[in-house]
C-alpha cells in the first residue's frame, strides 16, 4: 500500500506560513475562493525568540483530551506537548472550523493532486513530499 | 460584497475610551486601494493636517493593504499613517511581518486611533471584540517582553501584536512600532505618537475569510511570480550577501559621519569578517507572510540566545562606530528592537555624537563622563541605552540630529545630514539618483524611496540583467543608465516619477519593496500587481490605472504637506553633497559632487512630470483629474495654488 508522507524539516522553516494559506484557500468550498489560515490543516508553532519554528499538520480528531501529557524541552526550553500535537481536540480551537467548532479539521493530502499544495507552496523546503510502500 | 479588502474600520478615541465600527466607503479603496493612500485620505477626512503632533488631535492610521491576507506572494505590509514629530510634516511608515493580515481576517482594513489615553492602554481586536485594556503593568517593558506578556495575558498564542518600547514610552523622535522581533515601523516618529497617546500596543487576532473575485486566476498568477522568486530569493538571503557583497555594500553605505575608514582599522577585511561571522553565525532565514524571499535572520552569539538581523541594520552600527565586528552590531540593532527604535536614525546620531566628539565640540562635560571614541562598544551601547531613557547626553540626542544640533550649537549643525529634518540612511547620495529620490521622495527617504538599479557589483551584471526582463523601467531608457552624471542628470526626473509611482502602488497593494523593486530581480512589476489587484478585487486596473491610482495617493499627500509649508526649497540634500568633493574612495565608486543647476533643471522636470507647479504644488487640472477637487478647493481658499 502506498502511503503518502509530507516530511518536516523544521530547521528549514521560514515561519512564512504560505503552507497555511494555500492550504484553507484550497480547501475552500470553491477552489481558491477565500483565505483565512484559521481554516488551514498545517499549523506553524512558532517561538520566535528561542528560534523554534514546527509546522504540525492537523491529524485525526478527538473528543476526549488526553489524561496523561507530557513536555518536550528543545534548548532548555520547555514546551507542553499540545505544541507540536496534530489533533483536533477539545482543548483547544486549533484545527477546528472558527465558525463551527464541531467540525474537526484534517488533513487529506490535498486529494489528486500531484503534491500537497503546502509542499508545492513551501519555497523553503521544509516541507517535502515522499510516497513510501508499507505491507497493508 | 467586498473581495480583496474587507470593509471595516475601527475609529478608537483613547481619550473617551470610545470603539465604534465603521464601514469604508466602497469609493474610498476605488481611488486609493489601500495602505498609504487610504490612510493619507482618512488622516485629512478626520483631522485638520496642521494638528500638534503630540496632540491628542494628532491621529495614528493603521491601514492594510489591499493584497494582504491573500495569496500574494510577498503581501504582508500595512501603514500608518501620522502627523510627524520630526519632519512636522504628514508621513507614514509601512510595516510587514502578520499583523496586517491579521487585522483584515478580524474584519478591519483600517483602525483610526484618537485622542490621548490618561492611563497606559493597550487595544484588544478580536474579531467583533474590541476592548481597551489597562497596559500600566507593561510600560517600561522591551517589546518582545510586551508581546509575550500580552499574549499570555489574553491566553491567545496566535494573536499578533504591534508595540512600542520605552522608547516611544519616552516619545523619541526615534521611537518605532515593533513586531515580531523582526518587523519594525521605525522612522518619523510613529513610536512616539504612540507613546504620547500612552498606547503601548494592539493586539490582533481574526477569525474571518477574507475573499476572491476571481480565485483560480489570482492563484495562478501569483504562483507563476513564487517561480519568478527563486533569483531574488537566494540572491538577497543573509550567506549570500555576506559571502559576496559586504565589503562593496560597505563603500555605499559608509554610514553617518565615519565616512572613509582609515587603513588599518579593519575595514579592509570588512567582507571577509561578514563572511566568518555568518557560517559561524547564522541560525535561521526568516520571511515576512507569505514571502518566498529570506531577507531577515536570527543568528546565535554562542550564548544560547537568537538575534534577529535584517538589511543594513547590523552593518550601519559597525560602520557608525567604526568597529569591524558584526556581533556589535547584532547587539546594537537588538538594543534598538528592545527599546523600539528605528536603527537608522540611531546609528546615525551615534555616528554624530562620536564625530562631535572627535572634533572636540562635545566634551566629556556635557557626555556624562564618556569618552565618545571610534571603536568603544561599550560606550555605544550605553549612548544608546541613555538615549533610550532620555538620560543626561541621551536626553539631547533623543530627537535625532537636527535637535540635537540646535541645543548643542557651536557648530554641530554641520555634522546634520538630513532630508526635512530626517537623518540619512547613507552618505550615496554622492550618488545623483539616490540623492534626488530621497529629496523628492514622499517621506525624505531613501530606504523606501525609490532605487532604479542598485549601485555598484550588480551593475557589471546589468546588461544581462535587463535583457532577462528583470528591470523596473522601460527598455527605452537603457540609454540614462549610460549618462555621465558628473556632467549631466538626464532621465533622472522619469526614472524618479516611474519608480516612485511603482514604490507607491506597492504601498497601497500591501507587498513588500525588497522584492518588488528595491533589489535587482522584481518578480512582480507594476502590471503584475495591477493584475493580481484585478483578480482579487474584481475592479480592473491595468497598469495606466495603477500608476494612476498611484499618482493620486503621491500627489494627495504633496499637497497636503505644501499646505503644512513644505516648498521647493526642501527637496534637497545637505549642502555637503553640493559644496565638497566625495573622498578618494566614494570617487572611485564613480560618485560625483551633485550640480545645483542640473538639479534645479531635473526638479523642474520632475514637477512637470508629476502635474505639479514649479514650487511643487499640484496644480488645478492635476488635482480635477485625479478626482482631487476638493484639496484643489482647499489649497486655492488658502491661497496656495
Amino acid at each position: 500500500m502506498k502511503i503518502k508522507t509530507i516530511r518536516i524539516d523544521a530547521s528549514k522553516c521560514t515561519g512564512c506560513r504560505a503552507c497555511e494559506m494555500i492550504c484553507s484557500a484550497f480547501h475552500a468550498e470553491q477552489k481558491y475562493s477565500i483565505a483565512n489560515p484559521k481554516r488551514a490543516r498545517i499549523n506553524v508553532f512558532k517561538d520566535e525568540e528561542n528560534d523554534v519554528y514546527v509546522p504540525v499538520l492537523a491529524g485525526p480528531y478527538t473528543d476526549v483530551e488526553c489524561l496523561g501529557r507530557n513536555t518536550v524541552t528543545i534548548n532548555d526550553k520547555e514546551y507542553g506537548e499540545c505544541s507540536f500535537c496534530r489533533a483536533s481536540c477539545p482543548t483547544r480551537v486549533l484545527f477546528k472550523e472558527p465558525d463551527a467548532p464541531e467540525i474537526a479539521l484534517k488533513c487529506d493530502m490535498c486529494g489528486d493532486e500531484p503534491l500537497p499544495m503546502c509542499v508545492k507552496w513551501c519555497m523553503a523546503g521544509a516541507l517535502t513530499y515522499v510516497e513510501r510502500e508499507e505491507a497493508s | 460584497m467586498a473581495y480583496g479588502w474587507v470593509g471595516g474600520s475601527l475609529e478608537i478615541d483613547l481619550s473617551q475610551g470610545k470603539v465604534e465600527k465603521q464601514q469604508n466607503d466602497p469609493g474610498l479603496y476605488q481611488a486609493y486601494l489601500g495602505g498609504k493612500g487610504i490612510g493619507t485620505r482618512l488622516f485629512r477626512d478626520k483631522a485638520p493636517l496642521e494638528v500638534d503632533p503630540f496632540s491628542p488631535e494628532n491621529l495614528l492610521i493603521f491601514a492594510t493593504g489591499v493584497l494582504v491576507g491573500i495569496p500574494t506572494p510577498s503581501a504582508s505590509f500595512g501603514t500608518v499613517s501620522f502627523k510627524s514629530p520630526q519632519t512636522n510634516l504628514l508621513s507614514y511608515c509601512a510595516m510587514g511581518g502578520f499583523w496586517a493580515a491579521e487585522l483584515k481576517h478580524a474584519g478591519y482594513d483600517t483602525v483610526i486611533v484618537s485622542g490621548k489615553s490618561p492611563s497606559p492602554v493597550y487595544i484588544w481586536i478580536d474579531d467583533d471584540h474590541v476592548e481597551i485594556r489597562d497596559a500600566s503593568h507593561l510600560w517600561g517593558k522591551s517589546t518582545p517582553e510586551t508581546q509575550a506578556a500580552i499574549r499570555q495575558e489574553l491566553g491567545n498564542n496566535s494573536a499578533q501584536v504591534i508595540c512600542i518600547g520605552p522608547a516611544g514610552e519616552n516619545r523619541l523622535f526615534m521611537a518605532s512600532i515593533e513586531h515580531g522581533g523582526t518587523n519594525s515601523a521605525g522612522r518619523a516618529g510613529v513610536g512616539a505618537v504612540m507613546g504620547d497617546k500612552n498606547l503601548k500596543a494592539i493586539a490582533i487576532h481574526g477569525t474571518r475569510d477574507i475573499d476572491l473575485a476571481r480565485p483560480a486566476e489570482f492563484v495562478e498568477l501569483s504562483e507563476q511570480a513564487f517561480k519568478r522568486s527563486e533569483t531574488l530569493r537566494d540572491w538577497v538571503a543573509i550567506k549570500n550577501w555576506c559571502h559576496n557583497y559586504m565589503q562593496e555594500h560597505m563603500d555605499w553605505a559608509l554610514y553617518g559621519n565615519a565616512d572613509d575608514m582609515p587603513a588599518g582599522s579593519g575595514f579592509e577585511r570588512y567582507g571577509e569578517i561578514c563572511r566568518e561571522f555568518v557560517d559561524r553565525s547564522l541560525a535561521r532565514e526568516l520571511s515576512c507572510y507569505n514571502c518566498p524571499v529570506k531577507c531577515k535572520s536570527m543568528v546565535s552569539l554562542g550564548n544560547g540566545k537568537y538575534y534577529p538581523v535584517k538589511c543594513q541594520a547590523w552593518m550601519a552600527f559597525t560602520l557608525a562606530c567604526k568597529i569591524p565586528d558584526l556581533a556589535f552590531g547584532v547587539k546594537c540593532f537588538d538594543l534598538c528592537v528592545k527599546q523600539g527604535m528605528d536603527y537608522i536614525s540611531t546609528a546615525r546620531t551615534l555616528a554624530f555624537a562620536i564625530e562631535l566628539y572627535q572634533k572636540g565640540i562635545l566634551t566629556r562635560e556635557d557626555t556624562d563622563g564618556l569618552r565618545l571614541e571610534y571603536g568603544n562598544a561599550e560606550v555605544a551601547l550605553t549612548l544608546i541605552a541613555k538615549m533610550a531613557r532620555r538620560e543626561g547626553l541621551g536626553n539631547i540626542l533623543a530627537d535625532g540630529t537636527n535637535r540635537a544640533a540646535g541645543i548643542i550649537g557651536r557648530g554641530a549643525e554641520e555634522h546634520v545630514y538630513v532630508v526635512k529634518k530626517l537623518e540619512l540612511m547613507t552618505d550615496s547620495v554622492y550618488n545623483p539618483y539616490y540623492a534626488f529620490v530621497t529629496a523628492t521622495s514622499d517621506r525624505a527617504d531613501l530606504h523606501f524611496g525609490t532605487v532604479a538599479l542598485s549601485p555598484s557589483s550588480w551593475h557589471r551584471e546589468r546588461d544581462a540583467y535587463i535583457e532577462e526582463g528583470w528591470w523596473l523601467f522601460p527598455q527605452s531608457w537603457r540609454q540614462y543608465l549610460d549618462v555621465d552624471y558628473s556632467a549631466n542628470y538626464a532621465g533622472l526626473a522619469e526614472m524618479t516619477v516611474y519608480g516612485e509611482d511603482t514604490k507607491t502602488f506597492v504601498d497601497l497593494a500591501g507587498i513588500c519593496w525588497f522584492c518588488t523593486g528595491f533589489w535587482p530581480f522584481p518578480f512582480l512589476k507594476i502590471g503584475d500587481m495591477a493584475r493580481l489587484v484585478s483578480c482579487a478585487t474584481g475592479m480592473e486596473v491595468d497598469e495606466a490605472e495603477a500608476r494612476k491610482i498611484a499618482s493620486r495617493t503621491r500627489t494627495l499627500i504633496q499637497a497636503s504637506n505644501v499646505r503644512l509649508g513644505m516648498t521647493r526649497r526642501d527637496d534637497t540634500v545637505p549642502e555637503k553633497f553640493f559644496a565638497e568633493e566625495p573622498t578618494q574612495r566614494q570617487k572611485e565608486l564613480e560618485l560625483v559632487r551633485l550640480d545645483r543647476g542640473q538639479w534645479d533643471k531635473q526638479l523642474d522636470r520632475y514637477y512637470e512630470l508629476r502635474g505639479w507647479n514649479s514650487q511643487g504644488v499640484p496644480t488645478a487640472e492635476t488635482l480635477d483629474e485625479l478626482g482631487l477637487d476638493d484639496v484643489r478647493q482647499d489649497l486655492e481658499e488658502r491661497g496656495i495654488l
